[in-house]
Parts: structure tokens; C-alpha cells; sequence
């Protein structure tokens, strides 16, 4: 049995959707992060820098929001290449590209100070939304051919990760600067509509608060 | 047979030293970055955003240096926790750490005006400077408690990952006030040292030109 410790729409957002998609036995444990859990020495025993999300599993904890959907991937098939597909390096490719540049992109965007302080913060984001831009057309452009690994037609690991980092990306509103929608990114919008109609993401995103749509029109 | 495309003494460099020890046939393609290499198409074909290393494979063309050892490590054996072992999950772990915390905090340490413009760039190394060490106390800490897999005795492909970074972050800060020692981290400064010293990575390191203790102290070559 799985244990997540979990935060509404935060990083444990993707691996949750994928422990339901699985249908494994797990358990969601909500993390008190106003009584300071984070910093607690139970939670950075298993997490030692104090980050969501982080899951406790029969091999012992692990965290890293890629490593527990690779771990969840391989462990339980189907959701992603196995390791002699002939797809497997195709489908480990895209996954760090999302989580090297993408997803580490996407932390400059939302927390630009921790890039080069408060008084930089303009620069910084100048940087990362157009790098992020590009990132997403490539990824579109990945996604393209329908591959079995970011496929348009069921749910994969990759899919739910990129779907929770443009859920994020998408939630500014209208007008607003650093806006990006999934819509202008027209395979990644088939794969995202596609998550949506799933029960693992309505289910979740009905528990987080995230509304009927969280990936194709998300809340602002 | 494998086919690295690479730049001697770049982020190519580990997976070089992970082919090496593997034991397998490859070519090394090095490539010239000042004559436009990496902007031909031919290597845009491989990889779009023209980066190294590129690796091909009978599956197909690869990039991003963690999904290249990962693969590596899954083909052949001998680099990474079996999937099936009980430590794969913490390999992982710090694999993907190292992947989206260390390199890219390296890689900033040593291009300071990417993530802000030349405006921004010391704020940033100086942000970035704190930011590394904390990930290598971190990591000096799993490498304390002896896995294998971050150890002096056997290389894998996150220890190979690691050392590559140390010599980073030794030798080509933008600013020469920011090189780090691997001395200040004594587990990682034995398995700096350990890994150095094997054959097969002693055979890449003269084919990529290099010589001495280059991953455990490797000369500062910061310009100021």
C-alpha cells in the first residue's frame, strides 16, 4: 500500500491522478502544512528538504515527482513504455525533457526570486516565458504523431505530468502577462481533453477543488 | 553500435564515461561548437534544440543526458539498481535530484546571465552558489550512508553524473569566487577520486584531453 502525503494543487497533483488511474491501493495523506509538517522530522526523515509531494511505498519513501511516476510506471504497467520496449528511450526523452526543462522552467516563472533574488524578478521571467513557450511547441510537436507514450487516446504518466504543469500554467486568467493556454498547443489539447474525461481526474480535481475542467480551462 | 555525439569536456562527458565502463562498442562523433556544429541540420534532426550529448541507438536517437543514462542503465546492466531491486527507489530519487537540481544549479553557476540577462547575473550566481550547496550537503549525505551506487568502489550511472558536476563547479564558475571544492564534502570527494583513478574512465578522460585529479580537484579556469 501506497501512502502519498498530499497538498491540494500541488505537485503531488500528477502522481495522485496516476495512483487512480492504476487503481492501486493507496492513501492520500493530507499534509498539515499550517501546523509546519513540512518541517517536521517525521516528514524530512522520508523528504529531507521538506517538498511536496513525497510517497511512502513497500521499497521505503521516495520523492522527486518524476521518480515517483517512473517508479509508479515500472512497477505497475500500462501506463507507460516498459524498460525493452523499443519505445522506452523515446518515451525517457520526453519525460526529462518535462521534468529538466519544462517543469524547472516553469518553478522559475512562479517563484522568480528564488532565481536571483527580489530585485530581479522581471529579468528572470522575461527569460522563462518565452523559454517555456518553445519547451511546450516542442513537446506539442513530440506529441504530434500520437506516440504510445504521450498518447491521445488513454491515459500515460508523461500525459498526467504535462497535464498538471499547463492545469498550472493555464491559471492566471485571461489578459494576464504570463497566460499560456493549452489550447494554442493542439496535440498537447487533445491529450489534456482526453485526461479530463477520465474518472481518476474528475474524481481528483473534484476533491482538490479544481473544477470540471482543470487541464483544457482552468480556474483563475 | 552507439553513436555520442559530443563536445570533449561538455555534458557529453558522462555518458562517454558510462559507455566506457559498460564495456560496449561506440563511436564518439565530437563535434566542433565554434565551427556551427551543433546548428547544422543534421544535427538539428537528432535534436531540435541542438544540445549535447545526442546518443543514437537502434531504438532511435536520444537526448537529455538523464534519459540517455537511465537507458543505458536499463539495456545493459550494471550501472543502476535493477528494476525489480529494493533500492531502485532511492537510486531514483537522487537520480532525478541530481537531473533537475544539481545540473541545472551547475549549469547556472557557470552561465549566470541565462535565467535573467547579463543584468541579473551575479544576483543570480549568488543565489545559485547557496542554492548548490545545500543540494550538496544533501547529497554528501546519501553518499555517507554507502550505497553502491554513490560510493568510490563502483561506478553507476549517478555517481559517473555526480563527479562530472563536481569538476563543474570546481573549475568554471562565472565568478572565481563561487568554485566550489569537493574537499568541503568528504564522501563525494572520496568518490571523486575513486572513479578518476579507473581505467576506463582514465581512457575517455585522455581522449577527451585531460589529465590529473579532474573530477577531485580539478585547476579553477574561471577567467577573472
Amino acid at each position: 500500500m501506497y501512502v502519498l502525503h498530499c497538498y491540494p494543487d500541488t505537485a503531488s497533483l500528477a502522481p495522485r491522478m496516476v495512483l487512480a488511474e492504476l487503481g492501486v491501493q493507496h492513501r492520500c495523506q493530507l499534509i498539515d502544512r499550517a501546523a509546519g509538517v513540512l518541517n517536521s522530522p517525521a516528514y524530512r526523515a522520508m523528504q529531507p528538504l521538506g517538498l511536496i509531494p513525497a510517497m511512502e511505498t513497500p521499497d521505503g519513501p521516495i520523492f522527486e515527482t518524476a521518480a515517483i511516476l517512473l517508479y509508479l510506471a515500472d512497477r505497475h504497467p500500462g501506463l507507460a513504455p516498459a524498460p525493452d520496449a523499443a519505445d522506452r528511450g523515446d518515451f525517457l526523452k520526453w519525460l526529462f525533457f518535462t521534468s529538466t526543462n519544462v517543469h524547472t522552467t516553469l518553478l522559475q516563472l512562479f517563484y522568480p526570486e528564488r532565481t536571483a533574488g527580489p530585485d530581479c524578478v522581471p529579468q528572470v521571467l522575461d527569460q522563462a516565458l518565452p523559454k517555456m513557450k518553445l519547451y511546450l511547441s516542442l513537446l506539442d510537436k513530440a506529441a504530434e504523431p500520437n506516440p504510445g507514450w504521450l498518447s491521445q487516446d488513454r491515459p500515460t504518466v508523461l500525459g498526467y505530468y504535462i497535464a498538471m504543469q499547463l492545469h498550472w500554467l493555464g491559471g492566471y486568467g485571461a489578459g494576464h502577462p504570463l497566460q499560456i493556454n493549452a489550447a494554442d498547443y493542439l496535440s498537447l489539447f487533445k491529450v489534456l481533453t482526453m485526461l479530463e474525461a477520465q474518472h481518476a481526474t474528475q474524481a481528483i480535481s473534484d476533491d482538490e477543488g479544481l473544477g470540471p475542467t482543470p487541464f483544457t480551462a482552468p480556474l483563475a | 553500435m552507439y553513436v555520442l555525439h559530443g563536445v570533449h569536456d561538455w555534458g557529453s562527458q558522462v555518458i562517454h564515461m558510462a559507455l566506457a565502463e559498460l564495456g560496449v562498442p561506440f563511436h564518439f562523433n565530437a563535434l566542433d561548437f565554434q565551427a556551427g556544429d551543433l546548428d547544422a541540420p543534421s544535427f538539428r534532426a537528432l535534436n531540435p534544440f541542438g544540445r549535447v550529448p545526442v546518443l543514437e541507438t537502434p531504438d532511435g536517437a536520444i537526448f537529455e543526458t538523464a534519459a540517455i543514462l537511465l537507458y543505458l542503465g536499463e539495456r545493459h546492466g550494471g550501472l543502476a539498481p535493477k528494476l525489480e531491486d529494493s533500492d531502485r527507489a532511492r537510486f531514483l530519487i537522487w537520480f532525478i535530484f541530481v537531473t533537475n537540481g544539481l545540473h541545472p544549479a551547475a549549469m547556472t553557476l557557470l552561465h549566470p546571465e541565462r535565467p535573467g540577462g547579463e543584468a541579473a547575473q551575479r544576483a543570480v550566481a549568488d543565489e545559485t552558489h547557496g542554492l548548490l550547496q545545500g543540494q550538496l550537503a544533501a547529497l554528501e549525505a546519501v553518499a555517507a550512508t554507502g550505497h553502491w551506487w554513490l560510493s568510490p568502489d563502483r561506478p553507476s550511472i549517478l555517481s559517473l553524473y555526480v563527479v562530472m558536476l563536481l569538476r563543474w563547479i570546481k573549475a568554471f564558475p562565472a565568478y572565481a569566487d563561487h568554485s566550489i571544492a569537493s574537499q568541503d564534502y568528504p564522501a563525494l570527494h572520496r568518490m571523486a577520486k575513486g572513479i578518476e583513478t579507473r581505467p576506463a574512465i582514465q581512457q575517455v578522460l585522455a581522449a577527451e584531453g585531460l589529465s590529473g585529479p579532474v573530477f577531485s580537484n580539478p585547476d579553477c579556469e574561471t577567467a577573472d
